[in-house]
């Protein structure tokens, strides 16, 4: 039978033009994913083609090709039904489970034929031109069919299997098409989830194509590695597998139970009720007696407004009520629950209290695959009358389209309201369940229900679609064009082959990650309205041109639809024509708020513009300009214009021999300096970059070596427009923070590439380390804080608006009100790293004194959860450092929430500032959670200790001093407080993250004595190493080490290696310690 | 009330010529539009109703032109197509409510009132409440009349309405086509002959998009008058016949062959003279256009 079948099907495929359509989309999909994996891994050494590559796409299959397989997939079977040859089909005298079975396998052999068309493009890709030959190498063939036989066919077999059996199961095609869309959108959720959940087992069992596992493998390879190893699989990859394709097995020997020619061609299960003929004995078909009634035809513009309300009222019940649409709502509540309760409210390790922010979280996983529903919906309703065939008979009616189409549209905004109201319920339910009940209700309707992927983006969407359905006028090529646009657009922006959102239909700025419980949406409320009013014109005129193009009848084309639609219609031209001018100014009206004002670079452009600061001012880096060692600033901040202005005095001081006759500053687009002298004399600007943020200004009075002088600069920042995607954090409405006011003085090398790839790409030397050596003279001398200062005190007066409270490193001397305005006045009298961030915001405060030290929390009002837990951490941090290091350096000590945009944790003069997502509303109830906060608190008070003892230099390992050592002495803290096995929870943690981390090494990994400051290495493998030389060395010992070290260094800047060679001193290092720190092991055997 | 139709032409895309210059007057009562499937029948009666465009020509009812001015053609049109589906999850009643209200019978009661009379007068009156999917072909035909006469359409066009009914169902639908062909213009679109000689008052016969005959059944029945001869035969000589003399038609009847032969004379040979029917009119015609297409 397969022999007779199989054959035939292939050959029936290939007598479709569409087919050999699919075939080019498939390559396309291959080469388009190659591209975008170009930028994926960063290490130079990377191949695009590599082994570990080709491993992730095996698994994904890619969306182009999942709605190929949702589409095509039930065909073999449902064709019968649909053409109505089943009645003779059914009827020959063949085993009927062996036909079936034959038609499976034909349907799951195209489908690996669709699947190997599409790695082939991605083989084929490095001929391409998509990227530099030296991108690829040689192509893995044994790897690719592995992967292949691994991954990609058990796949395919599932998406079969799950498509097959819903067709045998329901008897209708759009079924088929869910159970791909389902088990595509598991994959998509398990994706989503792995980037936050702390523990991944249970998300690899659940992810079934397999994808999150081959990652998690691939991304902890290196990169040599991954560009030829083959993939080790463990007991994970066998119960994923053994769960997935065990359930497709199943559902196939189900559906090859379940299917016979009866049942299928009739449905035994649910036999439509046949009525009787009617036939009646007395012949009475034509009752002659009685009389047709005589009506009244209206046709009026108020009638077909009554007829639009009443139709639609009609066509969403038609859309609501069949159970299918029951079942489809269900099974996206079930999602949308489950996610809410299991993985949205994650934290580093542990949970999240279930806050309204991380609720609505779950549109983002599922609205990918909804929205394709969506369009699809739609696109059935607006072709009803085609598929069941009475559009003869609807088309006759003397009703103008617009009547009908517009009673569509305006269902369909109903049914998908109801997905938005779905995720509303399901969140609300979530939250209530973990008995939590501060809903943020303006949230969850701005979110679900406004146009930040949410109900009015599902509306732009389907007049998106009845455009194309106007444009087309046939169902399939709508369905094929409209879902084909969006994944295009979507994975185009997530692969980052595009990224200026203006370009991508119904996308506004500030849909994923940009919410802030402090500042809310910030900036990004102003910009999304600005798109959103963008789309919605254009949507408009894509509504009423997909009303006038609409074909009625048949066999009218596009041209004589558009004149008639002209002829019969001027004013919906004139319309159309308005909105697509108010598009296209909107367009311009965004792009100059964007782009022209800066607001938006492309990375590429952001690359470039590194690349050639480089180039041009590297050169200044050998130069010797002032360093400041006092400051007396003053700060004027205005969050509602998203404004600072300042001005400041500079005690500087040139620590070489050479005098300085020009000062160079890095001012950014948006700052201005005003006023700017030297020792009371005013300086000439020489030159001004303003693109790359360079300005030069000529001493009138050069400072002569080892002098002092006195900088005075008055000063700017305001941010105008609005950005795609720069939180633009510094301004702030609410929680604003400034990492530095004044300009960077000199060459600065933080805005260097450190990205080896990148740095060849722009014609700029590899990097041998990302800083300084240990033993360059003039770095051993630069301050890791800020290569422009030395040690710094001095003073601070803050002024914000009367709502908020500022705040600004060193003890709190002075608030005052005036001008309604807040003053506050702070004071650094101990020098202290350069780290001079200011902040303002909207706080509650909570102040405890403790151990004669005054503790002060500001924080969101909104987050009162665990404001006593904070202070019990900072009294038993406080102890510890007491006990073990000495007496803590201030009498103040501020805890500040501040929104996420900025790194997650500052510590600066009696100041820690934390992020909103670190700690604020973890679920505290979990032990595992307090120690972690707890842990990361008391790192913070540790490097308060540290900073207050001395600087550190910029040199290799700066960071193993800054952040290895301080949390390995947190670890220490946490072991007394909460016991082993707390403290194994985060070293498995950490050790996690620095073997996932190292995969994506952009350049060499260093040995940690020569740590150049990459987030994966110090706070990993670093505190886990510091941490186990603690414990061999113990932990008194060490802490005495500690202090004798930071004690003998002076004046000094703090260099790790000099500790490092303190303990070898001291005999504390065993062969496996010295192998730990001075070389790459390859396995983490601490 | 008159449909005028004018040199109207349509070639489809592939380059098949559906109409080449149709012309004709159609008044009030019956109309038959006579012709084998592929005549242009069905693209001439989407053009009529408007829902498709011609090349060239026009069609004109009541004075008002189809192509611009559709809507006001629809706002007295009542269709009922060769081949129609129904949503398959309402019943005849909503449907047909649906459409009266689509057609633009604005009042609530009004189209109740007219909904309830066409499912008695269709004699669907029991089955209003059963979804529409498990109706039966005749069944669905009288739905589809019904629907067609919503809202008094002047201009009615049934596109083969009786192709798939039983006799009985089809016997049936003769007599409610009379009724409403009364005071209306009605269109019958048919290749079954006994459909037009039953009902229709004026007729045409298409054949290769082409008008190719024109007039009422009589006169057309009566052009043939005193020159049909029938003969039953044997099956082996109906080849020779064929040669020797014009055959219109031949068909079994009680198990024997019986031939119809034109000639203006009598054939003798056993032939006995034989009154002219529709059919042996349609089948005359077509017989000539055979011919002279392999002349060509």
């Amino acid at each position: 039978m397969l022999g007779k079948i199989l054959p035939f099907e292939i050959k029936f495929l290939h007598k479709n033009f569409f087919t050999y359509l699919i075939y080019l989309a498939m390559m396309f999909q291959g080469i388009w994913y190659m591209k975008g994996f170009n930028d994926y891994y960063k290490s130079d050494d990377s191949l695009m083609n590599s082994a570990g590559t080709m491993y992730i796409l095996l698994c994904t299959i890619g969306m182009i090709l999942m709605i190929v397989f949702s589409i095509i997939t039930g065909t073999t079977l449902y064709r019968d039904l649909k053409n109505k040859t089943d009645q003779y089909f059914y009827t020959l005298p063949v085993n009927e489970k062996k036909f079936f079975m034959s038609r499976f396998t034909a349907s799951f052999v195209i489908n690996i034929i669709f699947s190997l068309v599409y790695f082939a493009g991605c083989i084929i890709s490095k001929y391409t031109g998509i990227a530099p030959p030296d991108r690829f190498g040689p192509t893995q063939w044994m790897q690719i069919i592995h992967g292949y036989l691994l991954f990609a066919l058990p796949n395919v077999f599932i998406l079969t299997t799950a498509a097959y059996s819903a067709l045998v199961f329901f008897r209708k095609m759009a079924p088929s098409y869910l159970a791909i869309f389902f088990v595509s959108l598991l994959w998509i959720i398990m994706e989503g989830v792995s980037h936050t959940a702390s523990d991944l087992f249970l998300i690899k069992i659940i992810d079934p194509f397999g994808y999150v596992y081959v990652k998690d493998l691939v991304d902890a390879m290196g990169a040599m590695q991954r560009n030829t190893a083959f993939l080790t699989i463990d007991y994970v990859y066998f119960i994923n597998r053994f769960i997935w394709v065990g359930a497709g097995i199943l559902l196939l020997v189900i559906s090859r139970k379940k299917f016979t020619f009866k049942y299928f061609f009739g449905g035994e299960s649910k036999k439509v009720k046949s009525v009787n003929n009617s036939d009646s004995a007395s012949f009475s078909f034509l009752k002659q007696h009685i009389k047709i009634p005589e009506v009244s035809l209206t046709y009026s513009l108020k009638e077909y407004l009554k007829k639009a309300a009443r139709l639609t009222v009609l066509e969403f019940k038609n859309v609501t009520r069949p159970v299918s649409f029951k079942i489809i709502i269900g099974i996206m509540a079930v999602m949308f629950i489950l996610y809410n309760l299991l993985f949205n409210p994650t934290y580093y390790i542990g949970s999240a209290l279930p806050v309204t922010t991380n609720m609505t979280l779950t549109r983002l996983q599922i609205n990918f695959m909804l929205i394709i529903i969506i369009i699809i919906w739609a696109n059935e309703l607006f072709f009803k009358e085609k598929t069941v065939d009475v559009w003869q008979i609807t088309d006759s009616v003397p009703l103008p389209s617009w009547v009908t189409l517009a009673s569509k549209f305006i269902a369909m905004c109903g049914v998908v309201l109801i997905f938005g109201l779905t995720l509303i319920a399901c969140g609300l339910f979530a939250q209530l369940v973990q008995g939590f009940t501060d809903f943020n209700c303006l949230l969850y309707i701005n979110d679900a229900l406004g146009y930040r992927w949410g109900w009015l983006t599902y509306v732009l969407f389907v007049m998106f679609t009845l455009f194309i359905g106007g444009l087309t006028g046939r169902r399939y090529a709508t369905t094929i064009l409209s879902v084909g646009y969006f994944i295009i657009m979507i994975i185009s922006f997530d692969l980052g082959i595009s990224e200026e959102i203006r370009f991508g239909f119904g996308l506004v700025p500030g849909i994923e990650g940009t919410y802030s419980e402090l500042n809310g949406y910030g900036m990004f409320d102003a910009a999304a309205a600005k798109y959103f009013l963008m789309w919605a014109i254009l949507s408009v005129a894509l509504l009423i041109a997909g009303m006038g193009l609409w074909a009625r009848g048949t066999g009218k084309s596009i041209l004589k639809r558009t004149v008639s639609g002209i002829r019969s219609n001027p004013a919906a031209l004139i319309i159309i024509a308005a909105c697509i001018f108010g598009f296209f100014f909107m367009q311009g009206y965004i792009k100059k708020n964007v782009n022209e004002n800066r607001n938006f670079i492309s990375e590429k452009q952001t690359d470039e513009e590194s690349a050639l600061y480089e180039k041009k001012y590297g050169h200044l880096s050998e130069l010797t300009q002032p360093k400041i060692r006092h400051v007396d600033l003053e700060v004027d901040l205005f969050p509602e214009n998203r404004k600072y202005v300042y001005r400041a005095v500079l005690e500087v001081v040139n620590r070489s021999k050479e005098k300085i006759d020009t000062l160079y500053l890095n001012i950014d687009y948006r700052s201005k300096v005003e006023k700017i002298s030297i020792n009371n004399k005013a300086l000439l600007k020489e030159t001004d970059d303003d693109i790359l943020g360079m300005e030069s200004y000529k001493l009138t009075e050069s400072i002569n070596g080892f002098d002092k002088a006195v900088l005075y600069i008055e000063g700017s920042k305001q941010y105008t427009g609005f950005s795609q995607e720069d939180f633009q954090a510094d301004l702030a409405f609410n929680g604003l923070f400034i990492e530095r006011v004044i300009p960077v003085i000199g060459y600065n090398a933080g805005r260097e590439l450190t990205e080896n790839k990148k740095r060849k790409e722009h014609g700029l030397e590899k990097l041998k380390s990302r800083m300084s050596s240990v033993t360059d003279t003039n770095a051993l001398r630069t301050s890791y804080a800020a290569g422009d200062a030395l040690m710094v005190s001095g003073r601070t007066t803050v002024s914000t608006t009367l709502s908020q409270y500022a705040y600004a490193p060193g003890e709190l001397v002075k608030i005052r009100e005036e001008d309604n305005r807040n003053y506050f006045q702070y004071s650094v009298s101990k020098e202290n790293p350069f780290y001079w961030h200011i902040g303002s915001g909207k706080f509650k405060q909570f102040e405890k004194v403790i151990s004669g030290k005054k503790v002060k929390i500001l924080y969101d009002p909104k987050h009162y959860f665990y404001i006593d837990k904070y202070i019990t951490f900072v009294s038993s941090s406080l102890e510890y450092i007491e006990r073990n290091l000495g007496p803590f350096p201030h009498k103040e000590l501020r805890i500040i929430e501040i929104p996420h945009y900025q790194d997650e944790f500052y510590s600066f003069a009696n100041t820690i500032a934390i992020s909103e997502k670190e700690g604020w509303y973890a679920n505290m109830k979990e032990k595992d959670v307090e120690a972690y906060v707890h842990f990361c608190l008391a790192r913070e008070m540790i490097r308060q200790w540290l900073h207050s003892k001395a600087g550190t230099a910029d040199v290799q390992g700066a960071e193993m001093i800054l952040t290895a050592i301080p949390e390995a002495l947190a670890l220490n803290h946490i072991k007394n407080q909460y016991g082993k096995e707390q403290l194994d929870i985060i070293l498995t943690k950490k050790r996690k993250d620095y073997i996932k981390g190292r995969g994506d090494e952009p350049n060499v990994q260093p040995p940690l004595l020569y740590a150049d400051g990459v987030d994966y290495l110090e706070q990993n493998k670093g505190t886990l190493a510091v941490f186990h030389l603690m414990q061999q060395t113990g932990s008194k010992q060490f802490h005495k080490l500690l202090n004798t070290w930071i004690s003998s260094s002076g004046d000094n800047y703090l260099v790790f290696k000099d500790f490092y060679s303190l303990l070898e001193t001291e005999n504390l290092l065993g062969t496996d310690e010295k192998e730990l720190f001075e070389t790459v092991q390859r396995d983490l055997k601490i | 009330m008159n449909l005028e139709i004018k040199n109207l032409s349509k070639t489809y895309p592939n380059g098949v010529q559906a109409l080449k210059n149709v012309s004709l007057s159609i008044g009030k009562g019956m109309f038959g539009l006579l012709g084998e499937n592929g005549a242009g029948k069905s693209t001439l009666m989407r053009i009529i109703t408007t829902l498709q465009d011609a090349d060239t020509g026009e069609v004109t009812f009541e004075g008002i032109n189809a192509a611009s001015n559709p809507m006001e053609i629809r706002k007295r049109l009542g269709y009922l197509p060769q081949e129609f589906g129904v949503y398959p999850s309402i019943n005849a009643e909503e449907m047909l409510l649906h459409l009266a209200d689509l057609k633009g019978i604005a009042d609530k009661g009004e189209r109740k009132e007219q909904v309830n009379a066409l499912l008695s007068k269709v004699n669907l009156w029991n089955d209003r409440k059963k979804k529409l999917c498990g109706y039966s072909g005749g069944m669905k035909q009288r739905f589809g009349i019904a629907q067609a006469l919503l809202g008094d359409p002047k201009l009615i066009i049934v596109d083969e309405p009786t192709a798939g009914l039983d006799p009985v169902e089809r016997n049936r639908f003769y007599n409610l086509l009379s009724e409403i062909g009364e005071n209306n213009v009605v269109i019958l679109s048919t290749h079954i002959v006994e459909d037009v000689s039953t009902l229709c008052n004026n007729m045409a016969i298409m054949a290769n998009g082409e008008v190719i005959q024109t007039g009422t059944p009589a006169e057309l029945e009566n052009s043939l008058a005193d020159k049909l001869w029938v003969k039953e035969i044997q099956k082996e000589e109906l080849e020779e016949l064929l040669i020797s003399h014009k055959v219109i038609a031949n068909h079994f009847h009680l198990g024997k062959l019986s031939v119809t032969v034109m000639s203006d004379k009598e054939p003798g040979n056993g032939f006995n003279p034989k009154e002219a029917s529709l059919e042996d009119v349609y089948f005359n015609f077509l017989g000539n256009i055979k011919e002279s297409d392999l002349r060509n």
